[in-house]
């Protein structure tokens, strides 16, 4: 329901992304648009108008925006661009928080130019299989022209002395499979729409889920149809009349048995050249930033990392604590760690759960997969020894790092209310932002704009995450201390516990219901048993903070964001305060 | 595990080969007739992939309640027969040819899935489907309605004692 808030309210949440989508279908609408128009008007194809009829300007309109789609659908999976566009705008402040909120959304947009890679691949596909019908068709009309001298002239056309003609078939009884087979842009054609299905298909959750590599390895083929784009076009099918000064094809192609004679020297015989392909032109710019991408991969390998401690932790759970020199990571940043000697190839994501204040780089990995089995056998020799000599670490197996990356977290600071919710996995993220709070707090005093934060977190039983309950602990008891001060304030936990409870277990909980601490947690904050009740939640919120811009910050399922994300836009329409969603990417 | 990109594969190639035939129909052109051969089987093809049961964490989730229950469907190397049976002939049709060469891979991808020992599961047809208990087995569920408030002291002694909470 829109009240008198309004449309401008969703707008805050919804309106920078829907903006974004406009003007890439108003782009595309105009380069579509213009080519068309260029094709269905300009002389220099005229006869390839009368051959082909609408489909050739079809066929390079959706070609010109199949340039314009490929060139932009890698740059928002480039990872070290977002991260010094998000550079920009946190640190230097360079635009405002619409706009970077908008890098967060990056998904979104690659989805976005992939299905218009898809639309235009196939209406491309669609014109072309016309244009060979029709090359196979004009060739195939009698020599001696039928009733129309139409189609003498498309013949004509098509056997121009010195294979010279537009028609790419020279032979009677052509078979258009065959043709397009032959043809350069035929088989490449074939390949990219073969190579563009295996990508999508690759994409779907159900080929994620199964197994990460399967998508990931499939979606590299983007690099073979890189190539083949490259090479589609170069063989100059099409071509266009070069002699027009001398050969004015609306006043010369009725008289086409004259041409090149000397009755008629106005119309010399037409003559048609390929200017060149125009697609290495679009593909260059995102080659280069994909090739500084690799580079600077390259170049972080060769980026010393040491292993200082690893920790054991409860339910599986390893800690490895890495020093990187020169290395800087804002709160809630992710990095990539690659084990040579568990996996010479695979990269695997893990957020950060130090603070940047702390004298280590911390990463929490839960043993569960392969890999991570692999990196806890190697690493467990450490278990127990505390921080490690230089000749301890130098034994131990080469670990390397690539990141910092950033996430949505980067913008916690920036509002005066933040909320931050974690589900299960999704707590680690906010490990670091906690740990840079409590540190900003105790020692500077300066967190820009942040003066309440809540933090929800949301998972079936805490027993996977004693370690982040044991930091909660400790944020939870230092920031009372600091009694009659602002801080000590500042955080609000609420912890939710959503799995079944054992019978044994609840009659503990009922029986220690008037300790001090909880009995599962260990905070002074009560468990709370059930999800929470959102639509409770957020009312409350903008009732104790009205004219506020609230920071919702969430990492979790898929479903639970997409109903947290419309709450918000339903108590910002209704309320004084406005909620700005902000989804972790991961 | 290389099935589900099997697939998904041919679930978006047996969508394509169902669009294209409606196109090679309509535009005419040579063997536009296998066109009919392609609207015949995409979709039933289309209907065969759609029911796929895949992992989600520790659950079995289905996509559709399965509406084929033959034994041979669910196997991997019956489907890679039929996505050659379906594939080959609208090969001779250009505006199917794209269609055909991804059922074709589609096909590859089932025949490596069988030779790698890979099965394809139908959710209800073993335990994986059972929701997740913690260790320990038996626990209680959830209530669905939050507890009552505790009563102030005052309103206990009004009511004559403690309330059945």
């Amino acid at each position: 329901m829109v009240t008198k808030f309004g449309a401008i309210r969703w707008c805050h949440n919804e309106g920078p992304r829907t903006l974004v989508l406009i003007i890439l279908l108003l782009v595309n609408v105009i380069i579509f648009a213009v080519t068309l128009s260029h094709y269905e008007q300009s002389d220099a194809v005229y006869y390839h108008r009368l051959m082909l009829g609408h489909s050739l300007a079809f066929a390079r309109a959706s070609a010109a925006c199949l340039n314009f789609n490929c060139a932009l659908v890698a740059l928002p999976v480039c990872r070290n661009l977002l991260h010094f566009l998000r550079y920009l705008c946190v640190n230097k402040r360079l635009c405002k928080r619409n706009v970077r909120r908008l890098i967060d959304d990056n998904i979104s947009l690659h989805r976005a130019l992939a299905w218009l890679i898809c639309f235009h691949a196939a209406l491309h596909a669609a014109s072309h299989y016309l244009n060979i019908e029709r090359f196979v068709h004009a060739f195939d009309l009698p020599a001696g022209g039928n009733s129309s001298a139409g189609g003498s002239l498309l013949r004509t056309l098509s056997l121009l002395p010195g294979h010279r003609g537009i028609n790419p078939v020279q032979r009677a009884g052509a078979d258009p499979l065959v043709e397009a087979a032959v043809l350069l842009p035929g088989w490449t054609g074939l390949l990219l729409l073969c190579l563009l299905v295996a990508i999508v298909a690759s994409a779907a959750t159900a080929v994620k889920r199964a197994r990460f590599e399967t998508f990931w390895y499939t979606h590299k083929l983007f690099f073979l149809f890189y190539l083949l784009l490259l090479v589609h076009g170069m063989a100059g099918v099409v071509r266009p009349q070069s002699n027009l000064a001398a050969h004015k094809p609306a006043a010369c192609a009725s008289k086409f048995q004259l041409w090149g004679s000397g009755s008629l020297p106005e119309c010399p015989v037409p003559t048609f050249s390929f200017a060149g392909s125009t697609t290495w032109m679009w593909l260059v710019a995102p080659a280069a930033i994909y090739a500084i991408e690799k580079l600077l991969r390259v170049s972080r390998r060769c980026r010393r990392v040491e292993v200082v401690r690893a920790v054991q932790h409860p339910s599986r759970v390893m800690e490895l604590r890495l020093r990187c020199p020169g290395f800087a990571a804002s709160p809630g940043e992710y990095v990539f760690l690659l084990v040579p000697e568990a996996s010479q190839l695979q990269w695997h994501p893990f957020t950060l759960t130090s603070a940047p204040d702390d004298p280590y780089i911390s990463v929490h990995i839960r043993t569960v997969g392969d890999w991570t089995k692999q990196v806890e056998q190697l690493y467990s020799q450490c278990y127990g020894k505390g921080d490690l000599t230089t000749g301890e670490r130098d034994l131990l197996p080469r670990i390397y790092l690539d990141g910092p990356y950033g996430t949505a977290s980067d913008g916690v600071t920036q509002y005066s209310v933040s909320v931050l919710i974690g589900c299960g996995i999704g707590v680690t993220p906010f490990a670091s932002v906690l740990r840079d709070v409590w540190h900003q707090a105790g020692k500077t005093r300066s967190l820009r704009k942040l003066k309440r934060l809540y933090f929800y977190w949301i998972c079936p039983d805490c027993r996977a995450f004693e370690w982040f309950a044991a930091l909660l602990q400790d944020l939870e008891r230092d920031l009372q201390r600091m009694d009659g001060d602002d801080y000590a304030q500042l955080l609000d936990i609420r912890v939710h516990l959503t799995g079944s409870v054992e019978t044994r277990q609840a009659r503990e909980i009922a029986s220690r219901e008037g300790d001090e601490a909880d009995c599962l947690t260990g905070l002074r904050t009560r468990t709370h048993y059930g999800r929470p009740n959102w639509d409770l939640e957020l009312r409350n919120l903008a009732a104790k903070h009205p004219d506020t811009s609230i920071g919702i910050f969430f990492c979790g399922p898929g479903q639970l964001a997409k109903d947290l994300n419309g709450r918000c836009n339903e108590f910002s329409n209704s309320t004084s305060s406005v909620f700005y969603f902000n989804k972790e990417n991961f | 595990e290389i099935s589900p990109l099997a697939n998904e594969n041919s679930l978006l190639s047996a969508g394509i080969l169902t669009a294209s035939s409606v196109f090679a129909i309509a535009a005419g052109g040579s063997r536009w007739g296998l066109g009919i051969y392609g609207l015949l089987l995409g979709p039933l093809l289309a209907l065969l992939e759609y029911p796929r049961a895949f992992k989600v964490e520790r659950r079995w989730q289905s996509r559709l309640y399965p509406l084929f229950r033959w034994p041979l469907i669910g196997k991997l190397y019956t489907r890679c027969v039929l996505h050659l049976v379906v594939a080959l002939p609208c090969l001779f049709c250009l505006p199917l040819t794209a269609p055909s060469l991804s059922l074709l891979i589609s096909a590859c991808l089932y025949l490596a899935a069988t030779l790698r020992g890979e099965k394809f599961c139908l959710p209800e047809s073993d335990a994986m489907n059972r929701a997740y208990l913690p260790a320990g087995g038996r626990g209680m569920s959830l209530p669905t309605q939050p507890p009552p408030m505790p009563q102030s002291q005052t309103e206990l002694a009004n009511s004559g004692g403690f309330s059945n909470y």
